[in-house]
């Protein structure tokens, strides 16, 4: 996401870990709006319940997600993005296994969503409950795999001599608010499509 | 390098400038509503046929009579500048060095800011209490509804691709290609869609209402003239969206019932094939997709 | 005598191969058949990923809508690939990243590439979104071929409305970037006194993706055409033919485009401003840009999702907005609307932001009223969140709260009306120059008068009944989005060409093009209030027959509008390659940053990081300092 490299001549050091961290906190926001839109889509269809539908076909069974598989997927999601922020607090000697963890927690979010789609039981012709449950975690789970991928890429920063502490400390920042703003989106989305449903 | 002009400063020529135009600006307006409220007004649409039509010309003309005079004011105000301010130089000369006074930017938000509220006071007074709804469509839980509206006739009104056609409830459920409704009497219009998004646009009765698929949208109004308004649809609805025209007629009472009467016998034969009268209609058997 | 090495020019064959325009096109069209292969492969072995065929109530169409869809994908994939996208992430994964400073300065492949400079990527963007929108204006010439009689000759329904759609869709999506692609990306860094932008890499995705989507979106007429105008209803939406598959995928990059602009702007505004430029000292352009980037920000995201739950919807049988299976069409207005709205102000706000930043230049005085245009654009920034409901006011939906939206749709004509304050206080005793560029930004305030005043109409509730859905509504947003945002970037191109490419455009030319554009573009649209108070719908190729002469009128003069803007690009083509006068360095005499460095601008713009000593607008104060140190004695402090 960030293109950080080696600075142009004469630049401020500050000036990359300043465009980070501006840049993280408007891309956050960006993200909450995308989801925002399936968060609306949710209540209104649910609200409106056109025709019966909201739930599924009559004489069919409703489309039940596994309840297990949600909490483990917001555990995971909200456990690397604590692990993330939390390295920030931390000696920079730790940052690198830190972001490794939260990283792996991420991806271990990643492959849940995955696997539970691949075990569902419902699909997306099934009302519009499941349309929404399927796009909004679908889409999810792309967003966080793309955030994971950021994430590596600041991992092996830690191994270039050229990237200042500074950058560093700006580069773990910047992604761990990112992934903070997507766990309270994940938070939402558990309480809605699992709890209230 | 552009050379800086003398100190201009100098306090009474503003007023000079401003009688000018201020000047110039009330001659237009004395001028140009007359002409909008006399000449331009009885022309505005959609004319006098329903009491909701009336209500929407009558904001037609104040509107444009309102906006009007605000236009002149900032083109006058333009065309003195480029006539009198012109640079007659050929070198680049500055002018003098004025960045704002409060004064008049106060006056200005707080007179815009008196325009914009009271039109939209006047705007929701008109749409809620003094035409309940103005003609548009409400949705199936109409917010502004008038007096008797549930001893409104209801007529239903059925967009699909690409012909209108309409029910009457009152009637036995017949359904018919023409549509009549009695003057002087409360009309609620039910407008839904088989298929995609239409709007009903009776132009004539000013009554407007987006047919949508699963919603009963319902919009009142009263004729108050008898004769023919034109019907199009106003909302993009695919390959013949300009053809979905017809006239639909205001009669007397009397000859509304005779006008149903007749209606009914005529369409009798399809009667049986229709499905019961319901808000709306979704033509498929319920059943999953795929 | 030491040898210069001279270095040897491998020859033109040789220097096309490599991450280039060509190669993107190359693996563009591979990724395409590897993509359709692929979701033709998926179409099979999953049963919900039929084609909408048994869609309740909707038609149905026997295409493989998950083929298209993954070709276009992959292609879009290859594209990007092509021009070298993925070389920075994956370089920085293996720990190796690229540094950024710019490989190729001085030939001209390198506006065929991914290029960090900022100036490239905003001439690509003049003429790549240029292009766009002289296809949209000749969509505009055949439509109202159609509208000289009441009757589908000479193009057939679907064929009309498929150049409507396109049209429409050209316009708007293809030119949301019209000024800040071009000028906000060349001069934004250059006005606050920064030597790059914030994410240099990824402003120059956004430009890749515009041809992209042009491409997608034009291959629509081979795949059915686009039966729905520029706002895409479901579900008419999810009836259509393929082409919709490319007005959704079209749509989809042009969101994520808009998104990283406003991202890439907001941040090189908000970090990287130069020692001494305080907000009070920023151009008023820059803080148009800025208000436009948090629209783009926020709105377009919102918009994106759309699109997926439109795709969802059309391959895989969802039911977001099909209400016979628990859908709602309301669900597809509310969210676009959502986002619309605040995109026709994404068009609007740059406009007002040049036009305020020419007129003191030639009125020769400092901008009237500074702070009081900031409130407008943030005003109007704030609010355009707040009203899109009005675009919904006949629709059935939310009846009881059409009070509420007329009141803050009346409520952001307050703010938009702060810019004719500014440009009244700045005419006002003022030494007026009539140029070019000063026609095109006073044309500004006239258009966008009366198209500002007849939005007064459509915001009140009974009138809009009267107009909503009719050519009323049309010659409203024409008025505000051509009379403005198109001549406020007639205005920014003869104000900066000879800054961008070194050369002044010829001013008799000009002229002509001015008051054939203004003079038609008034005679054209003016008489649609008319059509629309006379019962004409939008979208239609028919019409009552007495409204033919109307039409024809409108028909002529719009044919001499299209006119004008030929007269625009000879201008261009004689200008820039028969004559080829260069241009002063600050032909007109202005106090902006830009206009005080050299022309061409060097690469990384300036020497050393400027210090800001005043306003751009200090016209006739006697004594002003001028508006920047541009070799500091010292090195810069960090941050201002």
């Amino acid at each position: 996401m960030a293109s950080a490299a080696v600075p142009i001549a004469d630049e401020a050091p500050e000036l990359l870990a300043r465009n980070i961290r501006v840049g993280a906190r408007i891309w956050a926001a960006s993200q909450a709006f995308f989801f925002m839109a399936f968060f609306f889509a949710f209540l209104y269809l649910r609200a409106l319940n056109t025709n019966g539908l909201w739930r599924g076909w009559p004489n069919t069974h409703k489309p039940h997600p596994s309840l297990a598989f949600g909490i483990v997927i917001m555990i995971c999601v909200v456990a690397g993005a604590v692990v993330a922020r939390g390295a920030t607090l931390l000696p920079t000697r730790t940052w690198r296994v830190a972001a490794a963890g939260a990283a792996f927690l991420e991806l271990a979010a990643v492959g849940l969503q995955c696997a539970q789609f691949s075990s569902l039981g419902f699909g997306p012709t099934d009302g519009a409950y499941a349309s929404v449950f399927v796009g909004w975690t679908g889409l999810f789970a792309l967003m966080l795999f793309g955030t994971v991928y950021w994430l590596a890429t600041v991992i092996s920063d830690f191994g270039r001599a050229v990237a200042t502490p500074a950058f560093r400390g700006a580069a773990v920042e910047a992604v761990s608010f990112v992934l903070i703003v997507l766990a309270g989106i994940e938070f939402v989305a558990f309480i809605l499509l699992y709890v209230v449903a | 390098m552009t050379e800086i002009a003398g100190n201009e400063i100098v306090p009474q020529r503003v007023p000079h400038h401003w009688w000018k135009i201020v000047g110039t600006w009330l001659v237009l307006v004395a001028i140009s509503e007359p002409l909008i409220v006399l000449v331009l007004g009885p022309h505005l649409p959609p004319g006098r046929m329903s009491a909701e039509a009336g209500a929407q010309t009558d904001a037609n003309v104040v509107l444009t009579a309102l906006l009007v005079p605000i236009m002149l004011l900032v083109w006058v105000v333009f065309v003195y500048s480029f006539v009198v301010w012109r640079s007659r130089d050929a070198a680049v000369v500055d002018g003098p060095p004025i960045k704002g006074h409060a004064g008049t930017q106060l006056l200005w938000i707080v007179i815009t800011g008196a325009i914009v509220i009271a039109l939209a006071a006047w705007g929701s007074y008109t749409l809620v209490a003094s035409s309940h709804g103005a003609g548009g469509g409400q949705g199936p839980n109409p917010a502004d509804q008038p007096k008797g509206a549930s001893h409104a006739l209801a007529i239903q009104v059925i967009g699909q691709q690409w012909e209108w056609t309409f029910r009457y409830p009152s009637y036995g459920g017949f359904e018919s290609r023409d549509l009549a409704i009695p003057d002087h009497t409360l009309v609620a219009f039910h407008v839904t869609s088989l298929d995609v998004t239409h709007s009903f646009w009776a132009y004539g009765l000013g009554v407007k209402a987006d047919a949508v698929a699963g919603v009963d949208n319902v919009a009142y109004v009263n004729a108050r003239k008898t004769g023919f308004f034109q019907i199009r649809c106003a909302e993009l609805c695919g390959l013949w969206h300009g053809h979905m025209a017809k006239k639909g007629r205001v009669l007397s009472f009397a000859g509304f019932q005779a006008w149903a009467k007749a209606a009914k016998t005529k369409n009798a034969a399809i009667q049986k094939y229709l499905s019961p009268y319901n808000p709306w209609y979704f033509p498929a058997p319920l059943r999953r997709a795929g | 005598m030491s040898a210069t090495p001279i270095a040897v020019r491998r020859p033109l064959w040789r220097r096309l191969i490599g991450f280039n325009m060509l190669t993107g096109l190359a693996l563009g069209c591979g990724g395409w058949f590897l993509g359709g292969w692929i979701g033709g492969w998926m179409a099979v072995h999953h049963n919900y990923l039929q084609s909408a065929t048994s869609c309740n109530g909707c038609g149905g169409t026997d295409q493989n809508d998950v083929g298209i869809y993954m070709g276009y994908l992959f292609a879009v994939i290859g594209w990007l690939v092509g021009l070298g996208f993925l070389n920075y992430p994956i370089a920085r994964l293996r720990g190796r990243p690229p540094s950024m400073k710019h490989h190729e300065t001085t030939s001209w492949t390198r506006y065929f590439k991914l290029c960090t400079d900022h100036k490239v990527v905003g001439i690509q963007y003049l003429f790549g979104v240029g292009i766009f929108f002289f296809i949209g204006g000749l969509n505009a010439m055949l439509m109202r071929t159609e509208l000289l009689r009441p009757v589908e000759q000479p193009w057939p329904a679907g064929q009309y409305l498929t150049l409507v759609s396109l049209h429409g869709t050209m316009m708007i999506m293809m030119t949301s970037a019209f000024i800040l692609g071009p000028f906000g990306n060349y001069f934004v860094p250059i006005m606050i006194g920064a030597r790059r932008m914030a994410f240099p890499r990824i402003e120059s995705l956004t430009f890749w993706l515009v041809p992209a989507a042009g491409l997608i979106l034009m291959s629509a007429i081979a795949f059915g055409g686009l039966p729905f105008g520029w706002t895409g209803y479901a579900p008419l939406a999810d009836q259509a033919r393929a082409g919709a598959d490319a007005y959704v995928m079209a749509f989809i990059l042009i969101s994520i485009s808009l998104t990283l602009v406003g991202l890439n702007l907001m941040a090189t505004i908000l970090t990287m401003r130069a020692p001494g430029m305080t907000w009070r000292r920023l151009p008023i352009f820059v803080w148009g840009v800025l208000s436009t980037s948090v629209l783009q920000v926020l709105a377009a995201p919102v918009l994106l999702a759309t699109m997926t739950m439109v795709l969802m919807d059309r391959a895989t049988n969802t039911s977001f907005f099909l209400a016979s299976a628990g859908g709602s069409q309301y669900l597809y207005e509310n969210l676009f609307w959502f986002f619309g709205h605040p995109e026709v102000y994404i068009l609007a706000l740059p406009g007002f932001g040049i036009v305020l930043e020419i007129l003191p230049v030639f009125a020769r005085k400092p901008l009237w009223g500074y702070p009081l245009a900031v409130a407008g654009m943030v005003g109007v920034t704030l609010l355009s969140f707040m009203v899109w409901q009005h675009h919904l006011f006949v629709s059935g939906l939310n009846a009881g709260l059409r009070p509420f939206y007329m009141l803050t749709t009346e409520l952001i004509s307050i703010p938009t009306g702060f810019i004719f304050l500014n440009a009244m206080g700045t005419l006002w005793r003022a030494r007026i120059r009539f140029t070019v560029p000063m026609l095109f930004a006073l044309a500004f305030f006239f258009n966008f008068l009366i198209g500002g005043l007849s939005g007064v109409f459509v915001s009140d509730v009974p009138s809009d009944v009267t107009t909503h859905g009719s050519y009323f509504v049309m010659a409203h947003f024409h008025y505000t989005i051509m009379g403005g945002l198109v001549f406020a970037f007639f205005a920014a191109v003869y104000y900066w060409l000879p800054k961008m490419l070194g050369v002044t455009l010829n001013e008799t030319l000009g002229k002509i093009h001015f008051w054939l554009m203004f003079v038609f573009f008034n005679l054209t649209f003016f008489p649609l209030f008319a059509a629309g108070f006379l019962d004409m719908p939008r979208r239609v190729s028919t019409y009552a027959p007495g409204l033919q002469t109307l039409n024809d009128f409108v028909s002529a003069s719009a044919f001499v509008l299209g006119f004008s803007m030929l007269i625009f690009i000879a201008n261009l083509v004689w200008s820039l390659v028969f004559v080829r006068e260069p241009a002063a360095e600050n032909p007109w005499a202005s106090r902006g940053l830009e206009w005080q460095l050299p022309t061409p601008i060097p690469v990384d713009n300036f020497e050393r990081i400027p210090v800001i000593t005043n306003g751009p607008y200090e016209y006739g104060v006697a004594g002003a300092a001028p508006v920047a140190q541009l070799t500091p004695g010292a090195l810069p402090a960090a941050g201002s």
